[in-house]
C-alpha cells in the first residue's frame, strides 16, 4: 500500500489481490451464510419453549430439595451409606470404562483399519449389544451363576452391555482420519505403536472421551441391572427409599448428589475434550474429500483377532440371547396373575412411539435455531437440550412424580406423563441425530431453489426436507429403541394397572419366575433390533456421501 | 434495454457498511464480470441483486422492473435470476436430471426441457447419474443447466469456476461462456481472478471497498486502470514516479504518451503505470537506458525479468522494473541491456487519482 505513491523509482507488484484485503479463493456463500443473522421470532419462540419444559424437572428438583430443607439434606447426606454409595460408583466407573474402552478401541481399530474378514457383519454384531437391555443381561448372567454378582458381575455385564457406546464414536472418528497422517509420521521416522499414540490416538480422542462419557452417565443411571447383581449404587438406594419407605427426603438429597455426579462427568469431558479437539485436522465432514484409509494386514493374526471377536459377540449378544431363548423353553414357573403379552407390547409400542415424535418434533426447532443462526441464544438453547444427559431416568421420573402429585393431580400415572418424562430424557439422542442431519442441508441449497423459482415452503418441502428425512428417522429411531429398554422411569411413573414389557420382565424376574420373564426379554430384543438395525445402516454411510462435492 | 441495474446501492450489516453506493449498468445479452477480491462485497450485491438480503438505499432493477428499492422487494423466486452458486450447489438427493427439472412447473418436469438443456451444456446421456458421481466440472454445468432451463431475464454465476483446477477451469470457463452466449442470456459473472474477468467479459466492473471503481472494457481496465491500486490488481505493474507537462510524461525510462481514453491529470508530479509488455529489452549499447538483470522467471511462453536500470528517478532512488519477454532465450541474471518503453502509458495525480 506505502509503495502506491511513488517513493521508489519503480514497485513493481505482481498481480495481487492483497492490495485489495485478505487474500482468499471462497469469500462467497460461507462468509454470508446467515450465521448470526436474526432467526425468525416463531423459530426462537418455540424453541424457547421447548428449552422452557427441558428446564422443568431440574426447578421441580430444586423445589422439592427446598421443601425438603437445605440441613435436612446436608444430614441425610452424612451418613455412613453416602460414602459406599460413592465408593461403589467410582470404582465400577473406572472399572468399565477403562475395560470398555479398551475393547471398543481394539473392535474399532481392526474393524475400519485392518483387513479382517467379514468387517460387514462385525460392524452390525458389534452394535447389537445395545438392543440387549442391561437388565436382560443382568438377568441372563445371574440365572447362569448366581456368583456373578456385586461388584465383579458389574463390571462384566455392564461392560458387555456398554462397549458399543464408545466403539460408535471411535469406528466413526477412525473412518474420517486420514491415514496420510499416520504415515506422514511413519515417515518421519516413528515407529509403528509410536505413530498410533501420537498421531491416530489424538485424533479420536474427542470421540473416545465423548464415549466414555457415554458409559459414565449410563452408569449413573441404570437401575435394573444392578438391581439384580445386588450392586448398591444410588440409584437403587434412591428407588428403595423411594418405594419402601416412601422416604421422599432422602431420597430428594440422594438425587440430587447423584445429578451433581452426572453434572461433574459432563464438565469434566467438556474441559478435557476440548483441549484435543483442535488436532484432528483431517477429520470433519467439511473438509472429506476423498480419504486416504490404507487398511493393516493382519497376516497370521487374523485367526486370534477372529477369536476374539467371536468371545466378544458370544459374551455379549451370545449369552444373554441363548440364555433367554434356553427359558423360554422351560415351563412357567409362576405364581403371578399373567400379564397378556400383546397388551404390554402394545403399550410398549404405542408409549416408545409417541415419545419418539414427540421428542423428535420439539428438537427439530432447536436444532434448526442452532445449526442455521448459531448466535448466543441458539447456543443456549442447544447446551440446555443436553441438560438431561445428566438428569438419571429415575431422578427425572420422580421429579416429575412430585410435580404432578403436588401440581397436577390429574397427570399422575397416566400415560402422557410417561411419554413427556420419556421425550425429556431422551430428548438429546433426538437433538443430536436431527444435528447432524441439518448440516447436511445447507440453507445455500435452499436459497438456490427459491432463486429458481421455489416458494419457501416449496423449498423446504423439496430440498431440506428430504435431506434430512434420514436424521428425522434416525432421531425417532433411536429415541424409540431407548424408551422400549427403558425400566426405571416406567417402573415409578406407569399407570396403576398397565404393563409394558420392561414393567412385566421386571414383575416376574422380581419373583425369580426366569421362565415366565424371558417370554417379554425376548419380545423387547426383538422390537429394538428393528430401529437398531436402521441405526445400524445410518451411522454406517460413509463420510463425504450425499455430499454434493463427494469427489472432484 | 437494460438486463441489470443497480442504482446508488446501500447495504450494511450491523457496524459495518457494506456496499457504499454501487451504481452498475448490465447490457441486455452481454456479459459483464464484476471484479472484487475478497472483502469488496461481491457476496452480499450477489445476495442483494437475488433478493436474499434487502437494500438498505437505493435501487437494483432486471429487465427493467424494480425489484428492490429500499423499501419494496421482489421476493426471491419471482425475480427470474438464474443463480449458479460457487460449488454449484447440485440437489445432492437429486439426479441430474432431477437437479435440471427441479424450477420446471409439474408438468414440464417430464417432458423435453431437462434433456434440451442438457444437451446444451454438452451432459447428453449422465441424466441418471447423482450428483457425487460427476466431475467438478460437469457439476458446474449441470448448475447452469439448472439456472437455463426456466429461461431467466438474467444469469448469475457466483465465483463458479474458482473451485475447479487450474488445468480444468480454462475449458470448463470457455464451455459454459459458449453456451450462454449462443442463448444470448445477460450474464453476470462475478469473480477474484483478474485473468477470467479481462478474458471473458465483455464488460469488467472492478469492486473495492463496496464501490464500483471502475466500469469500462477489460481493454481499459487494464491499459487505463482508474487508479494505482486498480493497476496492481488487474495485472503486474510497473509503477513509477514521472511529470506531466500537458503533452507528456517523463520518467526514469523517458517520454511516453498517455493513453488517448484516459482523462489528463493537472501538470506536475505523477504516477505512471508501464506494464510489463510495453518494455523491450535490447542488447546493451544502443541509446536507450541501461540496466542489469536481476532474476529471470521462466513460464515457457514467455519470462518475466527484474531488470534494475541505472538512471535514477526525479526522488534519486532506483528500484526494479518487471519486464516480459517473449522470446525463447531471455537474458540470464547479471546480463546487462538496454530498456525501452513502447506505446502509451497510464498517469494519475499523485494524491492517488480518485
Amino acid at each position: 500500500m506505502q509503495a502506491m505513491n511513488g517513493s521508489p523509482l519503480a514497485t513493481a507488484v505482481l498481480p495481487d489481490a492483497s492490495a485489495f484485503g485478505s487474500p482468499a479463493a471462497g469469500d462467497g456463500a460461507q462468509a454470508a451464510d446467515p450465521v448470526g443473522r436474526r432467526p425468525p421470532w416463531p423459530l426462537t419462540g418455540t424453541a424457547a419453549l421447548v428449552c422452557t419444559a427441558l428446564l422443568l424437572p431440574v426447578a421441580f428438583l430444586i423445589w422439592q430439595a427446598s421443601g425438603v430443607g437445605w440441613s435436612l439434606i446436608t444430614r441425610l447426606l452424612m451418613r455412613r451409606v453416602t460414602l459406599t454409595l460413592l465408593t461403589n460408583t467410582v470404582e465400577l466407573t473406572l472399572a468399565v470404562t477403562t475395560c470398555a474402552a479398551l475393547i471398543a478401541l481394539g473392535a474399532a481399530w481392526c474393524i475400519e483399519r485392518t483387513n479382517l474378514p467379514g468387517r460387514r457383519l462385525w460392524r452390525v454384531l458389534m452394535l447389537l449389544p445395545l438392543a440387549i437391555p442391561d437388565f436382560v443381561t443382568g438377568y441372563t448372567w445371574s440365572s447362569l451363576s448366581p456368583a456373578v454378582h456385586g461388584l465383579g458381575g458389574a463390571v462384566l455385564v455392564m461392560t458387555l452391555g456398554l462397549f458399543p457406546l464408545i466403539y460408535l464414536p471411535v469406528a466413526a472418528a477412525l473412518r474420517r482420519a486420514d491415514s496420510t497422517l499416520y504415515e506422514v509420521a511413519r515417515g518421519l521416522g516413528t515407529g509403528r505403536f509410536t505413530a498410533f499414540l501420537r498421531v491416530v490416538l489424538p485424533q479420536i480422542r474427542p470421540a473416545l472421551l465423548g464415549g466414555c462419557l457415554l458409559v459414565t452417565l449410563a452408569l449413573l443411571a441404570e437401575f435394573g441391572a444392578f438391581e439384580i447383581l445386588r450392586f448398591q449404587t444410588f440409584t437403587t438406594e434412591i428407588f428403595t427409599e423411594f418405594t419402601l419407605g416412601f422416604n421422599a427426603p432422602a431420597a430428594s438429597a440422594l438425587s440430587l448428589l447423584l445429578v451433581l455426579l452426572s453434572l461433574l462427568a459432563l464438565g469434566a469431558e467438556h474441559i478435557v475434550g476440548r483441549r484435543g479437539s483442535g488436532r484432528t485436522t483431517a477429520g470433519g465432514l467439511a473438509s472429506a474429500r476423498v480419504l486416504r484409509i490404507r487398511r493393516y494386514r493382519l497376516g497370521w493374526a487374523t485367526v486370534p483377532v477372529i477369536g476374539g471377536f467371536v468371545a466378544l459377540t458370544g459374551l455379549s449378544v451370545g449369552v444373554p440371547v441363548s440364555t433367554v431363548v434356553f427359558w423360554r423353553f422351560q415351563a412357567p414357573d409362576t405364581t403371578l396373575p399373567p400379564i397378556p403379552l400383546a397388551g404390554a407390547a402394545w403399550n410398549t409400542v404405542t408409549y416408545a412411539g409417541s415419545a419418539a415424535i414427540l421428542a423428535t418434533v420439539a428438537a427439530f426447532p432447536v436444532a434448526l435455531l442452532f445449526v442455521r443462526h448459531r448466535g448466543r441464544l441458539g447456543t443456549l438453547f442447544e447446551r440446555i437440550g443436553y441438560l438431561s444427559q445428566g438428569l438419571p431416568g429415575l431422578v427425572l421420573a420422580l421429579a416429575l412424580v412430585f410435580f404432578a402429585i403436588h401440581a397436577a393431580y390429574p397427570l399422575y400415572q397416566t400415560p402422557e406423563l410417561l411419554v413427556v418424562t420419556y421425550a425429556i430424557m431422551f430428548f438429546p439422542l433426538a437433538l443430536v441425530s436431527l444435528r447432524a442431519s441439518l448440516v447436511q442441508a445447507p440453507p445455500r441449497l435452499e436459497e438456490t431453489a427459491r432463486s429458481l423459482g421455489c416458494r419457501p415452503a416449496a423449498a423446504l418441502a423439496r430440498v431440506t426436507l428430504p435431506l434430512v428425512a434420514p436424521g428425522i428417522a434416525a432421531s425417532a429411531a433411536l429415541v424409540f429403541l431407548a424408551a422400549v429398554v427403558e425400566l426405571t422411569a416406567t417402573l415409578v411413573l406407569i399407570p396403576s394397572g398397565a404393563h409394558t414389557l420392561a414393567t412385566a420382565f421386571w414383575a416376574y424376574q422380581q419373583n425369580s419366575s426366569y421362565a415366565s420373564a424371558s417370554r417379554y426379554a425376548i419380545v423387547i430384543v426383538a422390537i429394538a433390533a428393528v430401529p437398531g438395525c436402521l441405526l445400524q445402516r445410518w451411522f454406517d454411510r460413509g463420510p463425504g456421501r450425499g455430499e454434493v462435492r463427494g469427489q472432484s | 434495454m437494460t438486463g441489470l441495474s443497480v442504482e446508488g446501492l446501500h447495504k450494511s450489516y450491523p457496524g459495518t457498511p457494506v456496499l457504499r453506493g454501487i451504481d452498475l449498468q448490465v447490457k441486455s445479452g452481454a456479459l459483464t464480470a464484476i471484479l472484487g477480491a475478497s472483502g469488496s462485497g461481491k457476496t452480499t450485491l450477489l445476495r442483494v441483486i437475488t433478493g436474499f438480503e434487502p437494500a438498505d438505499r437505493g435501487s437494483v432493477s432486471v429487465d427493467d422492473t424494480v425489484v428492490d428499492d429500499g423499501r419494496h422487494r421482489v421476493k426471491p423466486e419471482q425475480r427470474h435470476i438464474g443463480l449458479v452458486p460457487q460449488d454449484g450447489a447440485l440437489f445432492p438427493h437429486l439426479t441430474v436430471r432431477g437437479n435440471v427439472a427441479f424450477p420446471l412447473p409439474r408438468r414440464d418436469r417430464h417432458g423435453p426441457r431437462p434433456d434440451e438443456v442438457l444437451e446444451l451444456v454438452g451432459l447428453t446421456g449422465l441424466g441418471a447419474r447423482y450428483p457425487h458421481q460427476l466431475s467438478g466440472g460437469q457439476q458446474q454445468r449441470v448448475a447452469l443447466a439448472r439456472a437455463l432451463a426456466s429461461q431467466p431475464s438474467l444469469i448469475l454465476l457466483d465465483e463458479p469456476f474458482s473451485s475447479l483446477d487450474a488445468g480444468l477451469r480454462a475449458t470448463v470457463r470457455a464451455d459454459v461462456l459458449a453456451v450462454l452466449r449462443a442463448t444470448g442470456t445477460t450474464t453476470v459473472l462475478v469473480t477474484h481472478d483478474q485473468d477470467e474477468a479481462l478474458s471473458a467479459a465483455d464488460h469488467v466492473a472492478v469492486l473495492r471497498n463496496g464501490q464500483i471503481i471502475q466500469a469500462d472494457t477489460p481493454r481499459q481496465i487494464y491499459q487505463c486502470p482508474a487508479d494505482p491500486q486498480t493497476a496492481t490488481f488487474v495485472g503486474t505493474a510497473n509503477l513509477l514516479a514521472g511529470t506531466w507537462d500537458g503533452a507528456r510524461v517523463t520518467t526514469a525510462l523517458g517520454r511516453h504518451g498517455i493513453h488517448a481514453g484516459q482523462q489528463a491529470p493537472a501538470p506536475g508530479r505523477v504516477t505512471v503505470l508501464i506494464r510489463p509488455e510495453q518494455i523491450r529489452l535490447t542488447p546493451p549499447g544502443s541509446d536507450a537506458i541501461p540496466g542489469r538483470v536481476t532474476v529471470t522467471h521462466y513460464y515457457g511462453h514467455d519470462a518475466l525479468v527484474a531488470v534494475r536500470p541505472d538512471a535514477l528517478d526525479p526522488d534519486g532512488r532506483a528500484g526494479e522494473l518487471r519486464v516480459r519477454v517473449s522470446r525463447n532465450d531471455p537474458p540470464e541474471p547479471g546480463e546487462f541491456v538496454s530498456l525501452t518503453v513502447r506505446g502509451s502509458v497510464a498517469a494519475w495525480a499523485p494524491a492517488g487519482g480518485e
